[in-house]
């Protein structure tokens, strides 16, 4: 019965018929349910009158006037609901309606058993007679006779039965009016029977309670009718029936054998105080205001807000409302075609809820079906629309008022728009959300208390149950102390400049931080985009003000990497407990406990994969990916170079992890390469590696040879040879010179031409490119000149061609010695005599590597041509080679001309062959550096004593011709064309040389000629980091020079490269004074400035104009320390003045010369 | 607050580096690394001021890399609740204004701004203004930090003016 109320109209008007049926509904109600009487009386009468006016109209009235029926015989039966009782309901009816007396016999039957023994239950007997007897005058003075008649009975018999009857009669007129009975008159009592439960199946209760119901009554005329008076259950009691018994036994026989008992479960006896709450009615105190909110029940509107808007007729049940309606405004043909297809008119199909719109509802159906009416309101299909909303009245049944919580978008499309929402009273809002449920304070929350004796109050919360909330109190008298207060009462409270999350609604997820608290409304400011946000502070959280960085203990943190299997990477997003959620390398996520997995080595700092443009990546990078969703994010971690774990906080999904295979990706921030230490040196890639060779050699170059039109030139091969010309033209390889001779011109190879300088008379190679005919192996060119420099200038290239040739020239007459007497052993030395600097020959020996090997192993054939090494050699030896050759040395004699050498390189050599020794020793190659110490003996003593032992004229002839080219520097060149030029030099040098006079007439200049190519190539070759062909500590020969500071030129040295970080570099200073090792030097800029320089920072300062004091500082020892001026220069060689005793005109390599500071 | 810290620092280095400049190599990618970045332990690196110790290098066996653990002292900032600083506005829109104080971003939200410093959007530049105080782009402004948040390589602030002496910082 209880549970009916809610269905019931209570508006309807009632209708007079029913009363009559009043009394008996009371009566019977009051037997189990006195408490609730009065309400089942109001409502059945209510609901009764409903159905009369409209009753078998339609179905549905007639399922409520059943149920309303329902509900009186509900009284009775305790609560039976379902199909079950709406048969019953039926028969009841049949019986109700043509025979009255019957169905008190109905009732009378169920409990006839009881009927001796209890008043309540006996009232229906003894109502009968009783009611008979006043109803008729006549019987009454008949009991009158009777009684004067029986006088003499038995007085106590009398009082016995006067007794009797009173006492019954009294318990029944108390039960007939009972609105002047004390509620606890009506409570069970012992005498009553007892209610017994019965666990049943959920969901069927109604339907086994009808089962029990048929059996009861299909029993009682049998023999053992089952003694259970009522049956009944209740919604808000699921899985359990109730039977009212005065024995468990009848109980038993109720329930035996009806399906869904739980028999097992056993019966058990309610106690009695408990028995009237079991049937008590909650009643709901429903509080309906304006502006309240609340939602639809029923209908298509079912979970639509609607706002309270009138409640004028709140006490009839009826309460306006305001909502948006959901009108369908499918064209009228379209819903015709879809009830064609069976699809129905749209009943399950639920309209999209929007603003009414006069226009829109009049174009689907028709102007007739709008009205409009008062103050713009239209009204269509009886309802009235107001400013887009539809505006109706409704019973309170079909409004929620609890548990609403509508979102601040709901409201705003209530409003209208999001400009409104500002105006929005939020106040109104925040009342329906007022009541903060539990379920959303956690322990640590801040709250506060905002109403009852605690208000003010707040503090951190300590313990949550349902209603009540223990909360360690901050501040006050009360600080520190836990108390606990209603949940009710409080809200979350939040200090402005907090960082929150938002947990729900519409912008759930979002984070901010808080600069405005109001009430419940907090406004944030958005960390996403720069929009302030507004929320309930009961849908935000306090977030974490640093994001990942706490560290979690434990084996396994965030964004390890572990292996599911052998073959199966994943990386942990959150270690959640004792559980890890990880994503593994396709992309899936789970939660694995740590045991499913084990940690992986941490390679963090070795691990690299390529990306799509084949550029390494490593952990922590910044990588992009070309495909799919584009993503972006840091590496974390990287699986077989293959599969790349990037991280990137904006993304929610995974905690902001994600996987990507390495080939997708690419760098988002193109890192300069110089910033990162952890890869290849660029540096190396473009200039001189110092130390190793490149392997590739540089792509070739097309020199534009058109520039060498007009060059004088002179033939050196061919038929031609010796004569000079211009060229006129370039084909090909070939050259059109026009003969000064005879004015004719010949095409010849460019090969065979050499330029020639108008003014010196000097020759040149014609060009310095690596195409330069000289070279026959390209490939032996490209070694050697890869060690020199990117730059195929004449350095580089030079050295090929001449080595190529000059061993084959020279080396084809005494090879045999030389590589048998270990003095081509020695061919390395002069490099290092040359003093081509600590660089220069590393450089050298790194490309030629193997060129020693093979050069000794051949006998030095040809092989020494191959490299730097192998060629420069050859000059020295090809004198010295002679030298012995001369001598009629053999091996043997080779082998002993370098002794005697060795030991006048004592004296002579000074300090040349020291520190060539300690460079080798530190160079790469220990063979080489062996042999440059030998070396370095050999050639010094050249210019003493051996060309007096040998033969004078001998060695003058191939020494001239090398000391003729020595000077024009560039010399490299000029050896190779030494045997060709031979002739040439040899006419123009023959006379210096005797004319230098006797002493050191013959070879001196030629042995140290020697040397100076290597010069040569090692300028050529790299220019800024050696100083010519001069040694590392050539300042400490020298004083009163004006010296450059740059990087060390000692090989190998320890020292940093720079001095003082470079504070002097490029800068001039003047040599004053030598300290140990170092020189004392005074800035030109600023004589102030007084260093002690280590010789190895010093570069001499070369001359750069004529009219300049330079001394010598390389070269041969009778040039050097030469003082001059210079005069001319031409291609990095300088003429000097004539001085007295020059018979001709000295030219000098740059390098060689070194400016004066003081004249 | 601004104040030096000894932090550390590792370097890898390629093998390719190793050489006389190996050290300027290393303090020029120490500058490089941490100059300027932001860390949420320390704050904003500011500058380095002295480099402690450039560390001793290891050799990480299979690559060739030298690892260098640098250890060095910085100036380092790091913005604190209830902190008041002085900043230079660059910003300003309806919802407030954004203050750069030295490289963090301060924003001031309008509702912590006097009540009567009202937004005007016509302006030129668009400005927060109130009967003695305008605020605009690059006008200096005082305010006190109310919140922070942050992140793994920068950090946010709140601020207000809401308060006695701040706002405007007006020069004479």
């Amino acid at each position: 019965m209880s549970d009916q109320e809610d269905r019931s109209s209570p508006v309807d008007p009632r209708s007079d018929d029913e009363r009559d049926e009043k009394p008996v509904t009371k009566k019977r109600a009051r037997v189990v349910d006195p408490d609730e009487e009065d309400d089942v009386d109001d409502t059945e009468q209510v609901t009764k009158e409903d159905e009369k006016p409209d009753n078998d109209n339609d179905e549905d009235e007639d399922e409520d006037e059943d149920e309303d029926e329902d509900d009186e015989e509900d009284a009775d039966e305790d609560e039976e609901r379902g199909g079950e009782r709406r048969r019953k309901r039926r028969r009841k009816q049949k019986v109700n309606r043509f025979l009255d007396v019957e169905a008190e016999v109905d009732d009378e039957d169920e409990e006839e058993d009881e009927d001796n023994d209890y008043g309540d239950v006996a009232e229906f007997i003894d109502e009968a007679p009783e009611e008979g007897a006043a109803q008729s005058d006549y019987q009454h003075r008949r009991l009158d006779r009777s009684f004067g008649r029986n006088e003499e009975e038995d007085v106590q018999d009398i009082v016995q039965r006067l007794k009797e009857r009173h006492a019954r009669t009294a318990s029944a007129r108390y039960n007939g009016d009972s609105d002047m009975v004390p509620q606890r008159l009506l409570m069970p009592g012992v005498n009553d029977p007892s209610l017994w439960r019965v666990i049943v199946k959920t969901g069927r209760e109604p339907a086994i309670c009808a089962s029990i119901f048929r059996k009861v009554f299909s029993q009682q005329y049998s023999a053992n009718p089952i003694e259970v008076i009522s049956v009944f259950c209740r919604d808000s009691l699921p899985g359990m029936i109730f039977l009212e018994a005065r024995q468990s036994a009848a109980v038993s026989a109720a329930i035996n054998g009806i399906v869904g008992i739980f028999m097992s479960k056993g019966v058990s006896l309610v106690p009695i105080e408990e028995m009237a709450p079991l049937l008590k009615i909650k009643k709901k105190d429903v509080n309906l205001n304006p502006g309240m909110w609340v939602r639809m029940k029923r209908g298509k509107h079912t979970g639509d807000l609607a706002q309270v808007v009138d409640t004028d007729q709140i006490t009839s049940g009826v309460v306006g409302i305001k909502f948006i309606p959901r009108i369908d405004l499918t064209p009228r043909e379209k819903r015709r075609e879809r009830a064609a297809n069976g699809k129905g008119l749209g009943s399950n199909i639920k309209p999209p809820a929007r603003l009414f719109s006069y226009d829109d509802v009049r174009k689907i159906y028709g102007r007739q079906s709008v009205r409009s009416g008062a103050q713009g309101s239209y009204f269509f299909e009886n309802d009235e629309y107001i400013d887009g909303f539809c505006v109706k009245d409704v019973k309170i049944a079909v409004v929620e008022s609890e548990a609403v919580n509508p979102t601040l978008e709901e409201i705003s499309r209530f409003s209208g728009d999001d400009q409104s929402t500002a105006k929005f009273d939020l106040s109104a809002i925040a009342d329906a959300n007022k009541n903060l449920t539990v379920s959303v304070l956690f322990p640590g929350d801040q709250v506060e208390v905002y109403e009852g004796e605690q208000t003010g109050l707040y503090g951190a919360v300590e313990t949550v149950t349902p209603d009540v909330i223990a909360i360690k109190a901050v501040g006050g008298d009360v600080h520190g102390q836990i108390i606990e207060v209603p949940s009710r009462s409080v809200r979350k409270r939040f200090d402005v400049g907090e960082h929150v999350k938002v947990l729900a609604g519409k912008n759930a997820n979002a984070t901010g931080m808080v600069v405005e608290v109001k009430g419940d409304v907090v406004t944030l400011m958005s960390d996403q985009g720069e929009q302030e946000i507004k929320v309930f502070s009961k849908d935000i959280r306090k977030a974490a003000d640093t994001t990942n960085t706490a560290k979690q203990g434990g084996l396994y943190d965030i964004h390890d990497l572990v292996m599911l299997d052998s073959t199966t990477a994943a990386v942990v997003t959150k270690v959640e407990g004792a559980l890890l959620r990880i994503l593994d390398q396709n992309g899936a996520s789970k939660s694995v406990t740590p045991d499913q997995v084990t940690l992986r080595r941490d390679n963090k700092r070795f691990a690299v994969a390529t990306d799509s443009q084949g550029n390494d990546m490593k952990v922590g990078d910044v990588m992009k990916e070309n495909e799919g969703e584009n993503r972006q994010g840091e590496v974390i971690n990287i699986f077989r170079s293959l599969f790349v774990f990037l991280h990137n906080r904006e993304y929610t999904e995974n905690n902001g992890v994600f996987v990507a295979r390495a080939q997708s990706l690419i760098s988002a921030t193109p890192k300069s390469a110089v910033s990162d230490l952890g890869k290849m040196n660029p540096a190396l890639n473009q200039q001189l590696p110092l130390g190793g060779a490149s392997l590739m050699p540089p792509p070739p170059t097309n020199v534009n040879r058109n520039r060498l039109i007009n060059t004088l030139v002179v033939v050196t091969k061919g038929t031609s040879k010796g004569l000079m010309g211009t060229i006129r033209d370039i084909q090909g390889d070939n050259a059109r010179v026009e003969l000064k001779t005879n004015n004719k011109t010949l095409t010849i190879a460019l090969t065979s031409l050499k330029r020639k300088d108008q003014k010196t008379g000097a020759t040149y190679p014609l060009e310095a490119g690596p195409a330069g005919g000289f070279g026959g192996r390209p490939g032996a060119g490209g070694y050697d000149v890869n060690p020199y420099s990117g730059a195929p200038m004449a350095g580089g290239q030079t050295p090929a061609g001449f080595g190529g040739r000059t061993p084959g020239a020279r080396f084809g007459q005494t090879p045999n010695p030389y590589a048998a007497g270990g003095i081509g052993g020695k061919t390395p030395n002069p490099y290092a005599a040359a003093g081509a600097g600590g660089r220069t020959p590393a450089p050298g020996w790194g490309a030629g590597g193997k060129t020693p090997g093979p050069a000794y192993g051949n006998a030095g054939g040809r092989t020494p041509g191959w490299a730097a090494g192998g060629k420069t050699p050859a000059h020295g030896y090809g004198d010295g080679g002679k030298t012995p050759g001369w001598g009629g040395a053999g091996a043997g004699g080779g082998g002993k001309t370098p002794n005697p050498y060795g030991a006048a390189a004592g004296p002579s050599g000074g300090r040349t062959p020291a520190p060539a020794g300690s460079m080798y020793g530190v160079g790469a190659d220990a063979g080489g550096s062996r042999f440059g110490n030998g070396a370095m003996t050999a050639p010094t003593p050249y210019g003493g004593p051996n060309p007096g032992v040998h033969s004078a004229p001998t060695p003058a002839a191939p020494s001239n011709p090398y000391t003729a080219p020595t000077p024009y520097g560039a010399p490299t060149p000029f050896a190779a064309p030494t045997p060709f030029a031979a002739p040439t030099p040899g006419a123009a040098l023959s006379a210096p040389t005797p004319g230098v006079g006797g002493p050191t007439p013959y070879g001196a200049p030629t042995p140290f000629g020697a040397p100076t190519p290597y010069g040569g190539p090692a300028n050529g070759g790299a220019p800024s980091t050696a100083p010519g062909g001069i040694p590392w500590d050539w300042a400490l020969d020298f004083r009163n020079v004006i010296v450059e500071v740059g990087p060390s030129t000692r090989p190998g040295t320890r020292a940093p490269l720079h001095f003082q970080r470079g504070l002097y570099d490029g800068k001039r200073f003047g040599h004053d004074a030598i300290v140990g090792e170092s020189c004392r030097c005074v800035s030109l800029e600023d004589a102030s400035i007084i260093e002690e320089i280590p010789a190895e920072y010093l570069r001499p300062c070369y001359p750069d104009a004529p009219g300049q004091v330079v001394v010598c500082i390389g070269g041969g020892p009778e040039q050097k320390g030469q003082q001059r001026t210079t005069s001319y220069e031409n291609g990095g060689s300088w003429m000097m003045e004539m001085e007295q005793g020059d018979m001709t005109a000295l030219v000098l390599d740059d390098k060689d010369l070194c400016r004066i500071w003081k004249v | 607050m601004s104040c030096c810290r000894e932090l550390t620092h590792t370097i890898l280095l390629h093998p390719s580096y190793f050489g006389a400049q190996l050290e300027d190599y290393l303090r020029q990618k120490l500058y490089e690394d941490v100059e300027g970045t932001c860390s949420g332990k320390h704050g904003y690196i500011i500058s380095v001021i002295t480099i402690t110790d450039i560390g001793e290098g290891k050799i990480i066996p299979s690559t060739g890399q030298a690892k260098f653990k640098t250890t060095y002292t910085a100036i380092v900032m790091k913005p604190f609740k209830g902190e008041v600083v002085d900043g230079k506005v660059v910003n300003v829109n309806k919802m407030g204004f954004f203050a750069m104080v030295g490289p963090l971003q301060v924003f001031v939200s309008c509702h912590l701004t006097q009540a009567e410093m009202k937004f005007d959007p016509n302006s030129s530049p668009p400005c927060y203004r109130s009967n003695d105080e305008i605020i605009q782009k690059d006008t200096k402004v005082r305010m006190q930090i109310v919140g922070c948040r942050v992140e793994a390589n920068d950090i946010f602030a709140i601020g207000t003016i809401k308060k006695d002496f701040m706002g405007q910082i007006k020069e004479d």
